[in-house]
């Protein structure tokens, strides 16, 4: 899907939210790997749900709702590519061409 | 009964059409708590098809679940008939439209019929197989109706 509209993607701002979204959604898996996934029949015996395991959920989930929102974003706008084509393209060529249309409206 | 046409000026179809993010807002509703439904619903569905969840049985999961699959459903159903009613004509002439909420109204009845009888009962495991079989296939026709409505619109 991304090969289909790889630039507009690309420059996609919400499309670049998802994708930061979803390393974090990695991050949080490492940060709470020790203490609540690598274990889980221990959070079956606790008497009640450990904080810690409450934090990963909510962010879990924080992330996950946020990541649908921003997916469903991406179609909502469309990155001005011909603008940033255009700053894309050497300041000398601009210079060479502003010089050529003077120096040939001096010339009598 | 009012035609499309008659309901093409309404309350909601002026916030959502004339407000910048307003269509945006409601679809990040309708598919944030749709993902809870199918996904509280594709819980019991999983241990039905004797997927996952060996030690717990399809009762209990339907017990700890049905909560968020009903507010899911709700609030789906709530964000979905207001983005109706930002463009009726449009909706109820699409064919993609109309195969998505017929497939929606017969999940809805069997997923509170037949799934709900059978998931909270202790039936042989080819009946539960089947019946998780055609609960996903129902809740899959929903999403792949739901996909289309908009990218042929």
């Amino acid at each position: 899907m991304f090969g289909s509209k790889a630039e507009e993607y690309y420059y996609n701002a919400f499309f670049r939210t998802k994708l930061i979204l979803l390393a974090l959604v990695l991050v949080q898996e490492l940060v709470f790997y020790r203490s609540v996934y690598a274990n889980p029949a221990a959070l079956d015996q606790a008497p009640t749900v450990p904080g810690n395991a409450k934090l990963a959920a909510a962010i879990s989930l924080l992330l996950w709702i946020s990541i649908a929102c921003c997916g469903r974003g991406i179609g909502y706008i469309e990155p001005p590519l011909d603008k940033i084509h255009a700053q894309m393209l050497p300041r000398s060529t601009y210079e060479g061409e502003i010089t050529i249309c003077c120096s040939s409206k001096q010339t009598p | 009964m009012a035609s499309p046409a008659l309901l093409q000026s309404n309350a909601i179809a002026d916030l959502l059409n004339n407000t910048e993010w307003g269509f945006a807002v409601a679809e990040c509703f309708h598919i944030v708590f749709f993902g809870v439904a199918i996904g509280t619903i594709m819980i019991v569905d999983l241990r039905l098809l004797g997927l996952a969840f060996p030690r717990t049985t399809s009762a209990k999961l339907l017990q700890d679940t049905w909560v968020y699959t009903l507010i899911g459903l709700a609030v789906t159903v709530l964000a979905g008939m207001a983005l109706f009613l930002s463009d009726p004509r449009m909706y109820y002439l699409s064919q993609w439209f109309r195969f998505k909420a017929t497939a929606l109204l017969v999940a809805i009845l069997y997923n509170y019929t037949v799934h709900y009888k059978v998931a909270s009962s202790s039936s042989s495991t080819g009946v539960c197989v089947v019946v998780g079989a055609i609960s996903v296939l129902l809740w899959v026709s929903v999403v792949t109706g739901g996909l289309f409505v908009g990218l042929l619109a």
